[in-house]
């Protein structure tokens, strides 16, 4: 135990004086997240993948308008500033502040749109009934509910919006004439029975036609919104915290390979591993010490960079980053991720020669590791060929993991494959690393 | 009444992988406790090769070697608490101070608490850097380094040790320090095996030599009984004389 302990001491000493290795392993993640998470949370708002900041401006201040507030207020997706300014110029002011980018949708409601809206209704339904004919209004012509987006918003996602926004106005409108009908049908059926069976008959059904107007006028219909939808946890895909705090957490663990493969390969170089075998001490112990002491480092860097996603994120403007409460399958993550860089770190000291070779195949292992894992790009945003190929690489385990848990309330049992397969990565690095290097010893 | 024997290797053979030669050929080589036994041999001798083969680094293809009675080849562990080796490379960790190359060592040896403190004070004072003990072994000289690679093998006391050309490539001070005081580590109750190009070093302090070419040991005696058998005015001409004039690298 002593022996392992002063190893792992060794290796810390070590490392706490190298400062461009502290660079690397501490400062480099911490400025990839914050640079990552800013820049991807803003493509993702062009996108509309965070909330969409939506300006409104009611100038009808009537039902049909405060019904379409309530809607738009409602849906999970979108973040609503009603304009109180509702003078000559409002409208203007709402084009410039969408112009600006200050946000991103616009949505003018029109004055008087209820009684318009009402009266078409009231005329499409007579209509129905064949008691009038159908006349073009011109009012009810020019009846439009105004959308204006910001420039840099793109097309895929301004039809999005616009779809949903059409939508809304169709339910709107639905609910307006089950209103009418409600009203209407009892009220024509009564008549009938009335004139064709009598008045005792009319009586006898009365309690039915209570019962067809309250059905008909079910206010329940407009609380079915796409909000609901949309809370599906399974369909969720992570915010630019989400992803980016755990990506370049995994990254800058696998890093460690290289502080780790090349103090190996210069202690093969320098003969000091050929003292240390001359000495009463197992390689299992100089090689747990290592591990132990790269291992300690890697929950030190998971710890700092959750710190930053906790604390300094949220004060830059992003979302703050939630860990939920899975700890136990956050630690089973942590420990075979860093199990699994640790190996790849012995893996590369035993198979080569000079720290130039560890400095150079090291890190661009692991870039291609990451870009093919989604550490880079997120995975759901890979064409479906890429999407295939990222599961081959053990970072892409490791960020899949972390966003199980975090994204999608995942536990142990849900990041189970995960972690299997990056401990069996772990231990083929091991038994390779293994009998490599006791050949080597054999080759002097 | 002769010493025990501290090294006693028999026919000790090893061939590298993908090498044709043997590196180490039928060796037999006794060490008495109390000698100072000089190795010579010129580059690719196999000096490096019989040093690995009794520090039980490497495993000998065949024959056999034991030190103090115990067989390197089945009971490394308890060889390896006896041995001190001291590499021809500068075996320490640069990012370390001295104290801290030491005490790492020492821990390993299995030295603890007061009895390292007072091992490595001993050893530091030994070399002659105390008072830059607590300096990175980065900021040292050539020869300052030598000194605390040399210190490193000594810290635990070894019975036996093993020193592979330590005084390569550093200055006279440090070279004649280094050589006083492994004189004197014989009477102290270690016995050594150095190997070196530096035949008036050897001539100087080992109370017997040999001389290995090709893997194969092919003189061996007090430098005294070797000039006379060998009939040369110094070691240098002996081994010139036995190993030829020819280029080796």
């Amino acid at each position: 135990m002593a022996k392992i302990l002063a190893t792992i001491l060794k290796e810390l000493v070590q490392l706490w004086r190298d400062k461009t290795g502290l660079l690397v392993l501490f400062l480099m993640p911490v400025f990839l997240v914050i640079v990552m998470s800013l820049v991807q949370a803003n493509i993702l708002q062009m996108v509309g993948e965070t909330k969409t900041r939506v300006l409104l401006l009611d100038q009808d201040n009537s039902t049909l308008g405060r019904k379409m507030d309530r809607a738009l207020s409602s849906s999970a997706n979108l973040r609503v500033t009603r304009q109180e300014d509702q003078g000559a110029g409002a409208a203007e002011e709402l084009l410039e502040a969408v112009n600006q980018g200050t946000y991103q949708v616009g949505v003018v409601i029109p004055s008087g749109f209820t009684t318009l809206v009402r009266k078409g209704i009231k005329k499409d339904v007579s209509h129905a009934w064949g008691g009038q004919e159908k006349e073009n209004d011109p009012a009810s012509r020019s009846l439009e509910l105004r959308v204006h987006f910001d420039p840099a918003v793109r097309g895929a996602f301004r039809k999005s919006v616009l779809a949903s926004l059409e939508n809304m106005v169709l339910r709107l409108k639905a609910s307006q004439k089950m209103e009418l009908l409600a009203r209407r049908i009892p009220r024509e059926i009564a008549a009938s029975v009335r004139s064709e069976l009598g008045p005792e008959a009319l009586q006898e059904l009365s309690p039915a036609l209570m019962e067809m107007k309250s059905s008909l006028d079910n206010p329940e219909l407009f609380r079915l919104g796409e909000s609901e939808i949309s809370s599906d946890p399974y369909r969720q895909t992570p915010n630019s915290v989400q992803q980016n705090v755990p990506a370049w957490t995994v990254f800058s663990i696998f890093f460690i390979v290289v502080p780790m493969a090349g103090g190996f390969i210069k202690e093969k170089n320098d003969g000091t591993l050929h003292r240390l075998l001359s000495m009463p001490v197992s390689p299992l112990v100089l090689i747990g010490g290592k591990i132990l002491a790269y291992a300690l480092i890697g929950i030190l860097q998971i710890g700092v960079i959750c710190l930053v996603g906790m604390t300094l994120l949220p004060l830059l403007g992003t979302s703050q980053l939630q860990l939920g409460n899975a700890y136990p399958a956050l630690t089973c993550i942590s420990v075979v991720v860093v199990l699994a860089a640790t190996s790849y770190g012995i893996l590369l000291g035993t198979l080569l020669n000079t720290y130039e070779q560890a400095s150079t195949v090291g890190p661009l292992s692991i870039v291609i590791a990451a870009a093919i894992g989604g550490i880079m790009v997120p995975v759901y945003a890979m064409p479906e060929t890429m999407q295939a190929i990222s599961l081959a690489s053990p970072l892409g385990w490791g960020l899949s993991a972390y966003l199980e848990v975090i994204v999608r309330e995942g536990g142990l049992y849900s990041v189970g494959p995960q972690c299997v397969g990056l401990l069996l990565f772990s231990v083929f690095n091991f038994v390779v690393a293994w009998i490599f290097f006791f050949s080597s010893l054999r080759k002097k | 009444m002769s010493s025990p024997c501290v090294l006693q290797a028999e026919a000790l053979h090893k061939t590298y992988p993908g090498s044709a030669a043997p590196a180490v050929d039928q060796c037999d080589l006794t060490i008495r406790e109390g000698e100072l036994f000089g190795l010579l041999g010129p580059n690719g001798a196999g000096k490096t090769t019989f040093v690995s083969l009794v520090s039980t680094l490497l495993k000998p293809d065949s024959g056999r070697a034991s030190i103090c009675g115990m067989d390197i080849g089945t009971r490394p562990d308890k060889v390896r608490n006896i041995i001190g080796l001291v590499p021809q490379n500068i075996a320490l960790y640069a990012e370390l101070t001295a104290r801290e190359n030491l005490g790492y060592f020492g821990r390993l040896y299995g030295l603890r608490g007061g009895k390292l403190k007072e091992r490595i004070r001993q050893c530091l004072e030994w070399v002659g850097l105390e008072d830059r003990a607590d300096q990175r072994i980065g900021t040292y000289s050539g020869g300052m380094k030598r000194r605390i690679n040399l210190a490193i093998g000594l810290l635990h006391n070894p019975r036996f040790l093993l020193l592979d050309e330590p005084t390569v490539g550093i200055d006279a001070q440090s070279r004649n320090l280094i050589l006083e005081k492994l004189a004197f580590l014989p009477q102290r109750g270690t016995t050594i095996l150095y190997t070196t190009h530096y035949m008036e070093e050897a001539e100087k302090i080992c109370t017997r030599v040999g001389i290995i070419d090709r893997g194969h040991i092919v003189a061996q005696g007090s430098p005294e009984a070797l000039l006379e058998q060998g009939d040369a005015s110094s070691l240098g001409d002996l081994f010139l004389n036995m190993t030829g004039k020819q280029l080796r690298d």
